[in-house]
């Protein structure tokens, strides 16, 4: 019989809050984490909002002397897979460390630490660029960092989609647990992209908003004025575990990760297919591999990005997938609150998945005021709702035509 | 002399985050103050940086084991400069 994998930790840091439960409780209080850019002296730049961590302390996780070596990117995995790492109540032990790996997907990796070298080589030349500029860099050391701070040494990698790089990571580290290569695994995702090439760079593609003078109403997914998203920032790790694991040690389970789906647009460097054909095709593959059908589903959280591309087709893809039952679905963006957090999206919208199933709230989409005839969903509209969640979906799209769902579900034993 | 010393040891304290007290004349970089090869090459980066000089006389530079040696290093490259 199959292995069944549970997630038994969760770990966050969010523009919500420094904890997955304290970014829990904010979104269900429907706040949002934008407001204006403090990290870098935006005057000049065309977007000058952003969805910031409300005051990380590094060294509450990491110690000065390895910290410095590290890019933001790096420090929020670290400090959101210990949190998961606790949180799963591995701290004193319980598990076997070469059976327990670590996935964690960042969609830029150390683009801080790219800008300030390169400004370090333009103006004192190449012999100044630093020794650790390659490792504080790399996308893969979130990855590196964790395995090294919790002494992991199953399976180690990183993924590199984009904004569905989270979801990859979750998706590639539950099928590891369950076809037996490992029995834990920490997964999910990490970013720190508010720097000024990012910002910029996200500007001119017109990617995100530019409704400066409201930062709080920038994010609205699906409503008929949305005019991009919001850059987020932080990370979204989760403890994956094999069931009878987890079981045998009497761990908390939050809920069943059951399916995961991935496919490719093939069709457009950026922009999502028409129609959403791709995400469609992911959806119903994360269903099978969950062996789910459409009419299992109540909640979707939807990678509604507030771009008014994703929000139309990724509505017309859950209406090709579910027909008539997409009337009953909820379908909420948490992206309206949390802003894009790029790579490690899919991470974070995992744990407020799970946090869904569990606890029978669905967070809502804020910002919700005008209607979009293309997107005639139920959304969730600017209140939590309280109703029990069997089985769920959480969508994460990539530039470069990425589809990554997962499927997770309520845990009945 | 007293100065580059007291530079040294500085720019040591900070890249290895350890008290200045613990920079001591003797001390070995690697074995006494745990400085892995990135370390000591951002140690000996800051210090031409710090002092305008070029280490490229990589196996003199790549032999310096101790905060003195570096120290004794830098002067006779400042005197030459």
């Amino acid at each position: 019989m199959s292995r069944r994998v549970v997630i038994t930790g969760l770990g966050a840091v969010t523009p919500l809050g420094l904890s997955a439960q304290e970014s829990w409780e904010s979104l269900l209080a429907g706040k949002s984490g934008a407001g204006e850019i403090t990290q870098f002296d935006a005057s000049a730049f065309a977007v000058r909002i952003a969805c910031e961590l409300p005051g990380f302390d590094v060294e509450q996780f990491i110690d000065k002397r390895e910290a410095r070596k590290m890019d933001p990117c790096t420090h929020y995995g670290v400090a959101a897979s210990q949190m998961a790492w606790k949180d799963a109540g591995f701290e004193d032990g319980g598990y076997d460390a070469d059976r327990a790996g670590v996935l964690i997907g960042s969609g830029v990796g150390g683009i801080h630490t790219v800008e300030e070298q390169h400004t370090v080589f333009m103006e004192k030349g190449p012999r100044r660029i630093s020794p650790f500029f390659i490792p504080m860099m790399i996308a893969d050391m979130p990855s590196g960092a964790v395995s090294i701070d919790l002494g992991l040494k199953g399976p180690n990698f990183a993924s590199v989609s984009a904004c569905a790089s989270g979801a990859h990571a979750v998706g590639v580290a539950f099928h590891t647990v369950r076809r037996g290569d490992a029995d834990v695994m920490v997964a999910g995702g990490a970013e720190a992209a508010i720097c000024p090439m990012a910002v910029g760079g996200f500007a001119n593609m017109k990617a995100i908003s530019a409704r400066n003078d409201e930062p709080e109403r920038a994010s609205r997914p699906f409503d008929a004025e949305r005019d991009g998203f919001v850059l987020g920032e932080g990370a979204g790790i989760v403890v994956l575990e094999e069931l009878e694991h987890a079981k045998a040690r009497g761990a908390h389970i939050v809920a069943e990760i059951v399916g995961f789906g991935a496919t490719s647009d093939a069709f457009h460097i950026t922009a999502p297919a028409p129609g959403g054909e791709g995400a469609a095709r992911a959806m119903k593959e994360a269903m099978r591999d969950a062996g789910l059908v459409p009419g299992d589903i109540d909640y979707i959280n939807a990678h509604g990005t507030s771009t008014p591309l994703n929000d139309k087709y990724e509505t017309a893809a859950v209406k090709s997938v579910f027909g008539d039952h997409a009337a009953e679905l909820a379908v909420s963006s948490t992206k309206s609150m949390t802003g894009h957090l790029l790579g490690a999206a899919g991470g974070v919208e995992l744990i407020f998945t799970a946090l869904t199933l569990e606890s029978s709230v669905i967070p809502p989409t804020i910002n919700y005021d005008t209607p979009d005839p293309e997107c005639d969903l139920d959304y969730v509209p600017n209140q939590a709702r309280e109703t029990q969640v069997t089985a769920a979906l959480s969508n994460s799209f990539g530039f470069g035509g990425h589809n990554a769902v997962l499927a997770a579900r309520r845990f009945e034993g | 002399m007293a100065d580059v010393a007291e530079k040294v040891r500085q720019v040591i304290s900070e890249k290895l985050q350890i008290d200045a007290a613990q920079v001591t004349m003797e001390a070995a970089i690697v074995e006494d103050l745990g400085a892995d090869s990135l370390e000591q090459a951002d140690i000996l980066f800051s210090l031409e940086d710090e002092f305008g000089i070029t280490a490229d006389d990589t196996d003199e530079a790549e032999g310096l084991k101790t905060v003195a040696d570096i120290v004794s290093y830098l002067e006779k490259k400042v005197a030459a400069e």
